[in-house]
Protein backbone atom coordinates (compact mmCIF):
# COMPACT_ATOMS: atom_id res chain seq x y z
CA UNK A 1 0.00 0.00 0.00
CA UNK A 2 1.72 3.40 -0.88
CA UNK A 3 2.15 5.49 1.85
CA UNK A 4 -0.50 8.58 0.60
CA UNK A 5 -3.29 5.59 1.60
CA UNK A 6 -1.51 4.54 4.41
CA UNK A 7 -1.56 8.43 5.58
CA UNK A 8 -5.42 8.94 4.46
CA UNK A 9 -6.10 5.76 6.32
CA UNK A 10 -4.14 7.25 9.68
CA UNK A 11 -5.91 10.55 9.59
CA UNK A 12 -9.19 9.13 9.07
CA UNK A 13 -8.79 7.41 12.46
CA UNK A 14 -7.11 10.36 14.18
CA UNK A 15 -10.41 12.18 13.21
CA UNK A 16 -12.84 9.07 14.06
CA UNK A 17 -10.52 9.43 17.81
CA UNK A 18 -10.88 12.37 18.28
CA UNK A 19 -14.73 12.81 17.92
CA UNK A 20 -14.49 9.85 20.62
CA UNK A 21 -13.07 11.14 23.01
CA UNK A 22 -14.32 14.91 22.96
CA UNK A 23 -18.13 13.19 22.52
CA UNK A 24 -16.84 10.55 25.85
CA UNK A 25 -15.50 14.79 27.55
CA UNK A 26 -19.38 15.75 26.53
CA UNK A 27 -21.14 12.80 27.68
CA UNK A 28 -19.09 12.82 30.90
CA UNK A 29 -19.99 15.96 31.83
CA UNK A 30 -24.18 15.11 31.23
CA UNK A 31 -22.64 11.59 33.74
CA UNK A 32 -21.39 14.06 36.84
CA UNK A 33 -24.30 16.52 36.76
CA UNK A 34 -26.56 13.31 37.40
CA UNK A 35 -24.44 11.87 40.00
CA UNK A 36 -25.89 11.84 43.17
CA UNK A 37 -24.26 13.75 45.47
CA UNK A 38 -24.20 11.08 48.43
CA UNK A 39 -21.72 9.11 45.56
CA UNK A 40 -19.24 11.65 45.39
CA UNK A 41 -15.89 11.62 47.72
CA UNK A 42 -16.34 14.35 50.49
CA UNK A 43 -13.38 16.25 50.02
CA UNK A 44 -13.19 15.64 54.23
CA UNK A 45 -12.71 13.25 57.00
CA UNK A 46 -14.62 12.01 59.63
CA UNK A 47 -14.51 15.18 61.87
CA UNK A 48 -13.69 15.34 65.37
CA UNK A 49 -14.86 15.60 69.10
CA UNK A 50 -12.86 16.90 71.78
CA UNK A 51 -12.70 18.59 75.06
CA UNK A 52 -10.21 21.51 75.72
CA UNK A 53 -9.02 22.73 78.97
CA UNK A 54 -7.36 25.86 80.20
CA UNK A 55 -3.54 23.86 79.63
CA UNK A 56 -4.25 23.45 75.95
CA UNK A 57 -4.02 27.15 75.21
CA UNK A 58 -0.12 26.88 74.33
CA UNK A 59 0.47 30.81 73.28
CA UNK A 60 -0.08 34.35 74.01
CA UNK A 61 -0.89 36.40 75.50
CA UNK A 62 -0.74 38.78 72.61
CA UNK A 63 -2.52 40.53 70.90
CA UNK A 64 -2.50 39.20 67.15
CA UNK A 65 -2.86 35.79 65.22
CA UNK A 66 -1.32 34.84 62.61
CA UNK A 67 -1.51 36.10 58.60
CA UNK A 68 1.02 37.92 56.76
CA UNK A 69 1.03 40.76 59.21
CA UNK A 70 -0.52 40.71 61.98
CA UNK A 71 -4.37 40.15 62.45
CA UNK A 72 -6.28 41.69 65.24
CA UNK A 73 -8.25 39.08 66.98
CA UNK A 74 -11.31 41.18 67.90
CA UNK A 75 -12.79 43.95 65.91
CA UNK A 76 -13.89 45.73 68.88
CA UNK A 77 -11.45 47.60 71.08
CA UNK A 78 -13.03 46.52 74.40
CA UNK A 79 -11.88 43.18 73.78
CA UNK A 80 -8.60 41.25 74.54
CA UNK A 81 -7.07 44.17 76.25
CA UNK A 82 -4.61 41.81 78.60
CA UNK A 83 -3.91 40.19 75.58
CA UNK A 84 -5.46 36.80 74.06
CA UNK A 85 -4.76 33.55 74.74
CA UNK A 86 -4.62 30.95 71.99
CA UNK A 87 -5.08 27.50 71.09
CA UNK A 88 -4.96 25.59 67.87
CA UNK A 89 -7.41 22.54 67.31
CA UNK A 90 -7.66 20.45 64.24
CA UNK A 91 -11.13 20.24 63.07
CA UNK A 92 -9.98 17.08 60.94
CA UNK A 93 -12.45 18.02 58.61
CA UNK A 94 -12.52 20.43 55.58
CA UNK A 95 -15.21 22.70 53.80
CA UNK A 96 -15.11 22.44 50.12
CA UNK A 97 -16.77 24.82 48.02
CA UNK A 98 -15.09 24.45 44.37
CA UNK A 99 -16.15 22.61 41.50
CA UNK A 100 -18.76 20.42 42.40
CA UNK A 101 -18.37 17.46 39.84
CA UNK A 102 -14.73 17.13 41.26
CA UNK A 103 -15.70 16.82 44.94
CA UNK A 104 -18.84 17.18 47.06
CA UNK A 105 -19.67 20.80 48.27
CA UNK A 106 -19.77 21.31 52.02
CA UNK A 107 -19.23 23.56 55.04
CA UNK A 108 -17.86 21.91 58.29
CA UNK A 109 -20.37 22.18 61.25
CA UNK A 110 -18.25 23.32 64.24
CA UNK A 111 -20.47 22.84 67.40
CA UNK A 112 -19.23 24.32 70.78
CA UNK A 113 -19.70 24.22 74.28
CA UNK A 114 -17.80 26.15 76.83
CA UNK A 115 -18.17 25.54 80.37
CA UNK A 116 -16.99 28.87 82.92
CA UNK A 117 -16.19 31.45 79.90
CA UNK A 118 -14.86 34.07 81.32
CA UNK A 119 -14.60 37.15 79.14
CA UNK A 120 -14.65 37.09 75.30
CA UNK A 121 -13.70 33.81 72.81
CA UNK A 122 -13.55 34.37 69.39
CA UNK A 123 -12.84 31.36 66.56
CA UNK A 124 -10.97 32.02 63.63
CA UNK A 125 -9.60 29.42 60.88
CA UNK A 126 -6.25 28.72 59.30
CA UNK A 127 -6.67 26.42 56.17
CA UNK A 128 -3.62 24.59 54.55
CA UNK A 129 -3.68 24.19 50.65
CA UNK A 130 -1.65 21.33 49.09
CA UNK A 131 1.10 23.18 48.62
CA UNK A 132 0.71 24.06 52.73
CA UNK A 133 -0.08 27.63 51.88
CA UNK A 134 -2.42 28.69 54.26
CA UNK A 135 -5.31 30.67 54.41
CA UNK A 136 -7.70 32.30 57.13
CA UNK A 137 -10.63 34.34 57.48
CA UNK A 138 -10.90 37.92 56.86
CA UNK A 139 -10.48 40.73 59.93
CA UNK A 140 -11.55 43.32 58.33
CA UNK A 141 -13.80 45.21 55.88
CA UNK A 142 -15.97 43.70 53.37
CA UNK A 143 -15.90 40.00 54.10
CA UNK A 144 -14.81 40.24 57.30
CA UNK A 145 -15.79 36.85 59.81
CA UNK A 146 -15.03 35.50 62.78
CA UNK A 147 -17.43 34.15 65.88
CA UNK A 148 -17.49 36.02 69.58
CA UNK A 149 -19.04 34.22 72.34
CA UNK A 150 -18.76 36.19 75.98
CA UNK A 151 -19.25 34.92 79.12
CA UNK A 152 -19.92 35.55 82.25
CA UNK A 153 -17.39 33.94 84.85
CA UNK A 154 -15.37 35.12 86.98
CA UNK A 155 -11.39 35.70 85.70
CA UNK A 156 -9.28 32.85 86.63
CA UNK A 157 -5.47 33.69 88.33
CA UNK A 158 -3.51 31.35 87.00
CA UNK A 159 -1.83 32.24 83.57
CA UNK A 160 -1.74 29.29 81.57
CA UNK A 161 1.90 27.56 80.59
CA UNK A 162 2.29 29.57 77.00
CA UNK A 163 4.11 31.86 75.77
CA UNK A 164 3.96 34.17 72.57
CA UNK A 165 4.38 32.73 68.98
CA UNK A 166 7.50 34.12 67.71
CA UNK A 167 6.14 35.35 64.53
CA UNK A 168 2.67 35.72 62.67
CA UNK A 169 4.47 34.34 59.39
CA UNK A 170 5.70 31.11 58.69
CA UNK A 171 5.88 29.88 62.48
CA UNK A 172 5.07 26.41 63.78
CA UNK A 173 2.39 25.93 65.94
CA UNK A 174 1.40 22.76 68.18
CA UNK A 175 -2.07 22.06 68.10
CA UNK A 176 -4.22 21.50 71.17
CA UNK A 177 -4.42 17.94 72.72
CA UNK A 178 -2.31 14.95 72.98
CA UNK A 179 -0.88 13.03 69.16
CA UNK A 180 0.60 10.17 69.41
CA UNK A 181 4.00 10.55 68.89
CA UNK A 182 7.58 7.83 69.14
CA UNK A 183 9.61 9.48 71.33
CA UNK A 184 12.51 10.06 68.81
CA UNK A 185 10.57 11.84 66.77
CA UNK A 186 9.51 15.79 67.07
CA UNK A 187 6.73 17.53 68.37
CA UNK A 188 3.30 17.11 66.42
CA UNK A 189 2.99 20.58 64.59
CA UNK A 190 2.18 22.78 61.56
CA UNK A 191 3.61 25.32 59.90
CA UNK A 192 2.20 28.39 59.16
CA UNK A 193 3.25 29.27 55.89
CA UNK A 194 1.17 32.64 54.22
CA UNK A 195 2.98 33.17 50.92
CA UNK A 196 3.48 36.97 50.27
CA UNK A 197 2.92 36.70 46.76
CA UNK A 198 -0.44 35.22 46.83
CA UNK A 199 -3.85 35.58 48.73
CA UNK A 200 -4.51 34.19 51.71
CA UNK A 201 -8.14 35.92 53.03
CA UNK A 202 -11.19 35.39 50.59
CA UNK A 203 -11.42 31.25 51.09
CA UNK A 204 -12.45 30.72 54.32
CA UNK A 205 -15.59 32.11 56.23
CA UNK A 206 -17.18 31.38 59.07
CA UNK A 207 -21.01 31.80 59.38
CA UNK A 208 -24.04 30.90 61.28
CA UNK A 209 -26.31 30.50 58.40
CA UNK A 210 -24.86 28.45 55.86
CA UNK A 211 -26.92 30.63 53.25
CA UNK A 212 -24.12 33.50 53.28
CA UNK A 213 -21.04 31.53 52.29
CA UNK A 214 -18.90 34.99 52.42
CA UNK A 215 -19.54 34.60 56.31
CA UNK A 216 -20.00 37.65 58.91
CA UNK A 217 -18.98 38.78 62.15
CA UNK A 218 -21.27 36.92 64.96
CA UNK A 219 -21.54 37.98 68.57
CA UNK A 220 -23.40 36.14 71.10
CA UNK A 221 -23.48 35.29 74.64
CA UNK A 222 -24.52 31.83 74.27
CA UNK A 223 -21.72 29.35 75.75
CA UNK A 224 -23.41 26.53 73.89
CA UNK A 225 -24.16 27.22 69.83
CA UNK A 226 -22.78 25.97 66.44
CA UNK A 227 -20.80 28.07 63.36
CA UNK A 228 -20.34 26.77 60.47
CA UNK A 229 -16.64 27.17 58.46
CA UNK A 230 -17.08 27.69 54.65
CA UNK A 231 -14.48 27.67 51.43
CA UNK A 232 -15.80 29.36 48.13
CA UNK A 233 -13.33 28.65 45.94
CA UNK A 234 -9.58 28.82 45.49
CA UNK A 235 -7.19 26.05 46.31
CA UNK A 236 -8.76 23.02 47.70
CA UNK A 237 -8.46 23.30 51.81
CA UNK A 238 -6.57 19.97 52.27
CA UNK A 239 -6.21 20.41 56.40
CA UNK A 240 -7.75 22.90 58.89
CA UNK A 241 -6.97 24.32 62.61
CA UNK A 242 -9.65 25.85 64.80
CA UNK A 243 -7.96 28.73 66.57
CA UNK A 244 -9.82 29.59 69.98
CA UNK A 245 -8.92 32.49 71.24
CA UNK A 246 -9.61 33.81 75.12
CA UNK A 247 -9.02 37.36 75.84
CA UNK A 248 -8.92 36.54 79.78
CA UNK A 249 -7.45 34.18 82.15
CA UNK A 250 -10.11 31.54 82.80
CA UNK A 251 -10.85 29.64 85.90
CA UNK A 252 -9.38 26.17 86.79
CA UNK A 253 -12.81 24.70 85.85
CA UNK A 254 -12.54 26.20 82.11
CA UNK A 255 -13.75 23.84 79.48
CA UNK A 256 -14.62 24.10 75.92
CA UNK A 257 -15.82 21.10 73.91
CA UNK A 258 -15.71 21.06 70.39
CA UNK A 259 -17.59 19.15 67.50
CA UNK A 260 -16.40 19.33 64.26
CA UNK A 261 -18.24 17.35 60.88
CA UNK A 262 -19.19 17.70 57.41
CA UNK A 263 -22.30 19.20 56.31
CA UNK A 264 -23.37 19.27 52.81
CA UNK A 265 -24.39 21.77 50.57
CA UNK A 266 -26.15 21.74 46.97
CA UNK B 1 12.64 -6.70 1.82
CA UNK B 2 13.51 -8.22 4.75
CA UNK B 3 14.31 -5.96 7.92
CA UNK B 4 17.58 -6.34 9.70
CA UNK B 5 16.64 -6.53 13.60
CA UNK B 6 20.18 -6.92 14.99
CA UNK B 7 20.99 -3.78 16.13
CA UNK B 8 24.77 -2.75 16.06
CA UNK B 9 27.00 -0.97 18.69
CA UNK B 10 26.72 2.38 16.92
CA UNK B 11 22.96 2.23 16.64
CA UNK B 12 22.39 1.06 20.12
CA UNK B 13 24.43 3.83 21.47
CA UNK B 14 23.05 6.56 19.49
CA UNK B 15 19.49 4.48 20.77
CA UNK B 16 20.89 5.57 23.99
CA UNK B 17 21.37 8.86 23.43
CA UNK B 18 18.57 10.13 22.05
CA UNK B 19 16.56 8.04 25.53
CA UNK B 20 18.46 10.03 27.89
CA UNK B 21 18.23 13.34 25.23
CA UNK B 22 14.34 12.95 25.99
CA UNK B 23 14.74 12.55 29.63
CA UNK B 24 17.16 15.70 29.18
CA UNK B 25 14.65 17.67 27.21
CA UNK B 26 11.58 16.35 29.48
CA UNK B 27 13.92 17.79 32.59
CA UNK B 28 15.08 20.84 31.45
CA UNK B 29 12.47 22.61 29.12
CA UNK B 30 10.22 23.37 31.19
CA UNK B 31 7.37 25.23 29.35
CA UNK B 32 4.98 27.62 30.79
CA UNK B 33 2.45 25.91 28.99
CA UNK B 34 0.13 24.74 31.60
CA UNK B 35 -1.73 22.49 28.75
CA UNK B 36 -1.66 18.59 28.57
CA UNK B 37 0.48 17.11 26.35
CA UNK B 38 2.83 20.26 25.47
CA UNK B 39 6.01 18.51 26.48
CA UNK B 40 5.40 16.09 23.21
CA UNK B 41 6.39 19.48 21.13
CA UNK B 42 10.36 18.48 22.07
CA UNK B 43 10.38 14.72 23.45
CA UNK B 44 8.79 13.32 20.08
CA UNK B 45 11.94 14.91 18.17
CA UNK B 46 14.48 12.50 19.60
CA UNK B 47 12.22 9.62 19.51
CA UNK B 48 11.25 9.86 15.98
CA UNK B 49 15.35 10.90 14.36
CA UNK B 50 16.47 7.62 16.13
CA UNK B 51 13.90 5.85 14.56
CA UNK B 52 14.28 7.34 11.41
CA UNK B 53 18.04 6.67 12.02
CA UNK B 54 18.63 3.17 12.79
CA UNK B 55 15.16 1.94 10.70
CA UNK B 56 14.94 -1.20 12.71
CA UNK B 57 12.28 -2.71 14.54
CA UNK B 58 12.34 -2.44 18.43
CA UNK B 59 14.25 1.13 18.27
CA UNK B 60 11.92 2.90 19.35
CA UNK B 61 11.12 0.37 22.15
CA UNK B 62 14.37 0.95 23.09
CA UNK B 63 14.68 4.30 22.92
CA UNK B 64 11.43 4.52 25.28
CA UNK B 65 13.10 1.87 27.77
CA UNK B 66 15.94 4.58 28.47
CA UNK B 67 14.29 7.43 28.19
CA UNK B 68 11.42 5.60 30.66
CA UNK B 69 14.14 4.19 33.15
CA UNK B 70 15.93 7.54 33.75
CA UNK B 71 12.34 9.34 34.27
CA UNK B 72 11.44 6.55 36.99
CA UNK B 73 14.78 6.36 38.43
CA UNK B 74 15.09 10.35 39.05
CA UNK B 75 11.32 10.45 39.32
CA UNK B 76 10.64 13.39 37.49
CA UNK B 77 6.76 12.27 36.60
CA UNK B 78 4.07 12.21 39.27
CA UNK B 79 3.58 7.98 37.99
CA UNK B 80 7.59 7.27 39.18
CA UNK B 81 8.07 3.47 38.09
CA UNK B 82 4.70 3.65 36.40
CA UNK B 83 6.59 6.30 34.50
CA UNK B 84 8.46 3.34 32.17
CA UNK B 85 5.23 1.93 31.02
CA UNK B 86 4.71 5.51 29.93
CA UNK B 87 7.64 5.97 27.83
CA UNK B 88 7.69 2.13 26.94
CA UNK B 89 4.04 3.11 25.28
CA UNK B 90 5.14 5.88 22.92
CA UNK B 91 8.62 4.07 21.99
CA UNK B 92 6.45 0.83 20.92
CA UNK B 93 3.61 3.72 19.52
CA UNK B 94 6.62 5.14 17.39
CA UNK B 95 8.10 2.15 15.97
CA UNK B 96 4.39 0.66 14.63
CA UNK B 97 4.31 4.11 12.80
CA UNK B 98 7.98 3.50 11.19
CA UNK B 99 7.12 0.23 10.79
CA UNK B 100 3.42 0.58 8.77
CA UNK B 101 4.72 3.87 6.75
CA UNK B 102 8.03 1.64 6.31
CA UNK B 103 10.45 4.39 7.82
CA UNK B 104 9.59 7.36 5.60
CA UNK B 105 9.83 9.80 8.30
CA UNK B 106 11.22 12.11 6.11
CA UNK B 107 7.88 12.78 5.08
CA UNK B 108 5.98 15.38 6.86
CA UNK B 109 2.61 14.01 6.73
CA UNK B 110 4.51 10.41 8.08
CA UNK B 111 6.32 12.28 10.60
CA UNK B 112 3.34 14.45 11.78
CA UNK B 113 1.27 11.42 12.36
CA UNK B 114 3.73 9.58 14.35
CA UNK B 115 4.46 12.41 17.01
CA UNK B 116 0.18 12.58 17.44
CA UNK B 117 -0.06 9.09 17.83
CA UNK B 118 3.26 8.56 20.15
CA UNK B 119 1.77 11.64 22.21
CA UNK B 120 -2.01 10.12 22.11
CA UNK B 121 -0.86 6.57 23.24
CA UNK B 122 1.53 8.34 25.86
CA UNK B 123 -1.90 9.97 27.20
CA UNK B 124 -4.20 7.16 27.38
CA UNK B 125 -1.29 4.97 29.04
CA UNK B 126 -0.93 7.99 31.84
CA UNK B 127 -4.98 8.12 32.34
CA UNK B 128 -4.75 4.35 32.54
CA UNK B 129 -2.60 4.19 35.04
CA UNK B 130 -4.27 6.58 36.55
CA UNK B 131 -7.28 4.75 36.73
CA UNK B 132 -5.68 1.17 37.88
CA UNK B 133 -4.26 3.41 40.86
CA UNK B 134 -7.66 4.52 41.44
CA UNK B 135 -8.26 8.16 40.66
CA UNK B 136 -11.79 9.25 39.98
CA UNK B 137 -12.95 8.06 36.48
CA UNK B 138 -14.69 11.95 36.40
CA UNK B 139 -11.24 13.23 37.09
CA UNK B 140 -10.36 11.97 33.59
CA UNK B 141 -13.29 12.20 31.48
CA UNK B 142 -14.62 15.53 32.35
CA UNK B 143 -10.72 16.99 30.25
CA UNK B 144 -10.00 14.07 28.13
CA UNK B 145 -11.56 15.48 24.99
CA UNK B 146 -9.36 18.62 25.16
CA UNK B 147 -6.62 16.81 26.42
CA UNK B 148 -6.58 14.43 23.05
CA UNK B 149 -6.77 17.44 21.11
CA UNK B 150 -3.91 19.27 22.90
CA UNK B 151 -2.02 16.00 22.57
CA UNK B 152 -2.97 16.28 19.05
CA UNK B 153 -1.52 19.43 18.32
CA UNK B 154 1.90 19.34 20.36
CA UNK B 155 2.70 16.09 18.87
CA UNK B 156 2.09 17.00 16.00
CA UNK B 157 4.27 20.25 15.47
CA UNK B 158 7.00 18.02 17.80
CA UNK B 159 6.35 15.26 14.46
CA UNK B 160 6.88 18.34 12.11
CA UNK B 161 10.15 19.64 13.24
CA UNK B 162 11.24 16.22 13.33
CA UNK B 163 10.47 15.60 9.44
CA UNK B 164 12.55 18.82 9.24
CA UNK B 165 15.44 17.98 10.95
CA UNK B 166 15.47 14.39 9.10
CA UNK B 167 15.10 15.96 6.22
CA UNK B 168 18.40 18.33 7.04
CA UNK B 169 20.22 15.23 8.39
CA UNK B 170 19.58 13.51 4.75
CA UNK B 171 20.67 16.49 3.05
CA UNK B 172 23.69 16.68 4.96
CA UNK B 173 24.40 13.02 4.06
CA UNK B 174 24.01 11.62 8.25
CA UNK B 175 20.85 9.65 7.21
CA UNK B 176 20.88 7.80 3.64
CA UNK B 177 18.54 9.76 1.61
CA UNK B 178 17.56 6.81 -0.33
CA UNK B 179 14.27 5.44 0.05
CA UNK B 180 13.88 2.07 1.97
CA UNK B 181 16.26 0.80 -0.61
CA UNK B 182 20.26 0.68 0.52
CA UNK B 183 19.20 1.86 4.03
CA UNK B 184 20.80 0.38 6.80
CA UNK B 185 18.93 -2.08 8.57
CA UNK B 186 16.24 -2.69 5.73
CA UNK B 187 17.67 -4.96 3.06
Amino acid sequence: MEIRKKVGIATAFLIIFTGCMVALQAGGEEWVRGLNPDKITPYTKAGMKASYNWDDCNYGPQQWRPYKEPLNISDSPDDGQNGWYLMYVRANATPYGGNPAIYRRGNVLVNYSFTDLAGTAAFHVIGFDKTQKCRTNRQDGYGASGFFVSGTSEPGEAPPDSSPMRSWNNAEVIPAGNYDNEESLEPYFYFIHFNPLSGGLDALHITDDPVLLKGRTIRTIATSGSFYITHTGGNVIDDLLIVVCVDEIQPETFEIELETSLCGRE
Amino acid sequence: MGIDSDFTLNEIALMSLCGALIFVLKTALKLPVHLPGHSGVFWVIPMIVGIAMVRKPGSGLYIGLISGLLASFFGIGALHIFDLLKYLSIGFAADICGFVFSYRLDNTAVAVLTGIFSNLVKMLVNYGVQLALGVQPFFIVLGIGVSSISHIIFGGIGGLLSAYIIRRLMKAGVIENEGNEGTPGID
